[in-house]
């Protein structure tokens, strides 16, 4: 009598805890549902994306209107073949020292985002970096703008330290179809084409 | 515990099928939650189509057609092409333009594709030298008309010697002024002069005169269809408050102000009507063809999204 009820005070036992184990993990299966939502602070939120995209675009948009942006993708050095105070991959420690570097670093550098700019154009060379900071990460997005360069549009440089760059004496068709970056794309009076592409990134 | 009973056993059961039914129950729920997280994302995500990179290939259209169109009339050197040649000029670059376009938009896995549908012709006048005063090509007249019977005018821009301008004048009398003028009287006019650095005083007819900020750099520009002094916006220099058209675009003390101007009008016939220009750019100032405006239709493909339309291009032409 005693060894039967024995073994099913057992049986109950174990069913008892396998019991709670199914109602806690089945718990915690739950929860872990609501753990990210797409509204939750995070560096991969959908807001901060959206809102990332937004200034990204917004910048962009007041550097083709200023003009800012096309003074600075033409302040080059042809003879160095890279942007001025550039290396062959473009800025990387700090923004170009320039209107459009200037808003870049006020936009983002003190929120802890990163970006970088990629240049490209029509031609047997497609594209440069003008400022590269690294491998973006899973959450980066991008905004694009287009820019046209025609023959006559002059190079820039820092001609006082007023921190704007000042036109070149000499144009874009003097002084790039020999370099490596942008070649001249139409027999017209159209130079080419640019497309530049910011991506940004929370870090 | 050696005296369970037979109910003790029963209660056991009941208890694992209850935590499993809950267990289901709760998992069931997760599912839930998991897919009203997914519409909270979907609908975090902003609008699906697309539509804003339609709005950015009509933005880049808008920019590279009015920069080719702006360059391709600045361009004429060579005499006074015909509008057919200028406008074969125009279709070589809004090609080149198609083509990088399309190969752009194609990496996004999408089509887009356009053409020049119609052109606008009209003429360029200016005057590049920027010593000259702003009398006629004979430099014999002060006051003279630049064009008659114009519709519509862009680009209209001014560049002003700060150094050549004299203040011992009266502003809108006797100091230099622009005046635009339609067949029933109605005019708008602009007066330059020196005073505390170039200032600029707007009459729009109704009585009061409106000023702009007194401008200091040696070489002011002012854009009068942009309505700007030195980049800057000014609200008295409104060039919607000028005559609708037809109107006369005249100047009156030209001899008073040194410095540089351009502007386009949608009048073809400006070298003929008007013996105060010349027709070659060696002289100043001159009269060339030149397109007003062209018209450029789009197509913009996707997936999600098919969209025709067409824009009108005058760069410069002041919006209303």
């Amino acid at each position: 009598m005693v060894s039967r009820f024995d073994q099913r005070g057992q049986a109950a036992t174990l069913e008892a805890i396998v019991a709670a184990l199914i109602l806690l993990s089945s718990v915690v299966f739950a929860l872990q549902m609501t753990a990210v939502t797409p509204l939750s602070a995070s560096t991969s939120s959908q807001h901060i994306e959206n809102q990332l995209e937004a200034s990204a675009e917004g910048l962009l948009a007041t550097a083709v209107e200023d003009g800012s942006l096309k003074r600075a993708l033409l302040f080059y050095n042809n003879s160095t073949n890279v942007f001025v105070g550039a290396d062959n991959d473009g800025y990387n420690a700090r923004p170009p020292n320039n209107t459009f570097g200037e808003t870049l670093s006020w936009a983002f550098d003190d929120r802890g985002i990163a970006y970088n700019i990629y240049v490209e154009y029509s031609g047997s060379n497609t594209g440069r970096n003008l400022y590269y900071r690294g491998e973006p990460s899973d959450n980066a997005v991008a905004a694009t703008t287009t820019l046209v360069v025609m023959d006559e549009t002059p190079m820039y440089h820092h001609a006082d330290d007023d921190g704007v760059l000042e036109p070149r004496s000499y144009t874009v068709s003097q002084a790039l179809p020999n370099s490596s970056y942008i070649p001249d794309a139409s027999p017209g009076t159209l130079y080419n084409i640019v497309r530049v592409e910011v991506v940004v990134w929370r870090i | 515990m050696a005296h369970l009973t037979g109910e003790s056993t029963e209660r056991a059961q009941i208890l694992i099928v209850s935590a499993f039914a809950l267990g289901v129950l709760f998992v069931a729920l997760a599912v839930i939650l998991n897919a009203a997280i997914f519409t909270e994302n979907l609908a975090s995500r902003g609008e699906t189509t697309g539509g804003e990179r339609v709005v950015d290939f009509r933005g880049a259209i808008e920019r590279a057609v009015g920069a080719i169109l702006t360059a391709e009339n600045g361009n004429v050197t060579d005499g006074s092409p015909s509008y057919e040649t200028l406008g074969d000029r125009i279709e070589t670059g809004t090609a080149t333009v198609r083509q990088f376009l399309g190969r752009q938009h194609a990496r996004a896995g999408a089509t887009g594709d356009l053409s020049v549908h119609s052109q606008e012709n009209g003429s360029l006048i200016r005057q590049t030298d920027s010593g000259r005063n702003f009398t006629n090509a004979s430099g014999a007249r002060a006051d003279w008309t630049v064009a008659g019977d114009v519709t519509r005018t862009r680009a209209f821009a001014l560049t002003v010697n700060r150094s050549q301008l004299p203040s011992a004048c009266t502003r809108l009398t006797d100091c230099f002024v622009l005046a635009v003028t339609d067949s029933g009287g109605n005019t708008w006019r602009v007066s330059i002069n020196e005073s505390n650095g170039v200032a600029v005083s707007v009459d729009n007819g109704t009585g009061s005169i409106g000023t702009c900020e007194p401008a200091q750099s040696d070489h002011v520009g002012v854009n009068i269809t942009a309505g700007t002094v030195n980049g800057t916006a000014c609200s008295a220099l409104n060039f919607t408050e000028a005559p609708d058209g037809p109107y006369d675009i005249a100047y009156r003390n030209g001899d008073r102000i040194n410095g540089t101007y351009s502007l386009t009008v949608d009048n073809t016939s400006v070298s003929t009507t008007a013996a105060h220009l010349s027709s070659s750019t060696d002289t100043d100032p001159s009269v060339t063809p030149a397109i007003y405006a062209v018209t450029v239709g789009y197509d913009y493909q996707t997936s999600t999204l098919n969209y025709s339309s067409s824009v009108r291009i005058a760069p410069g032409e002041t919006d209303g």
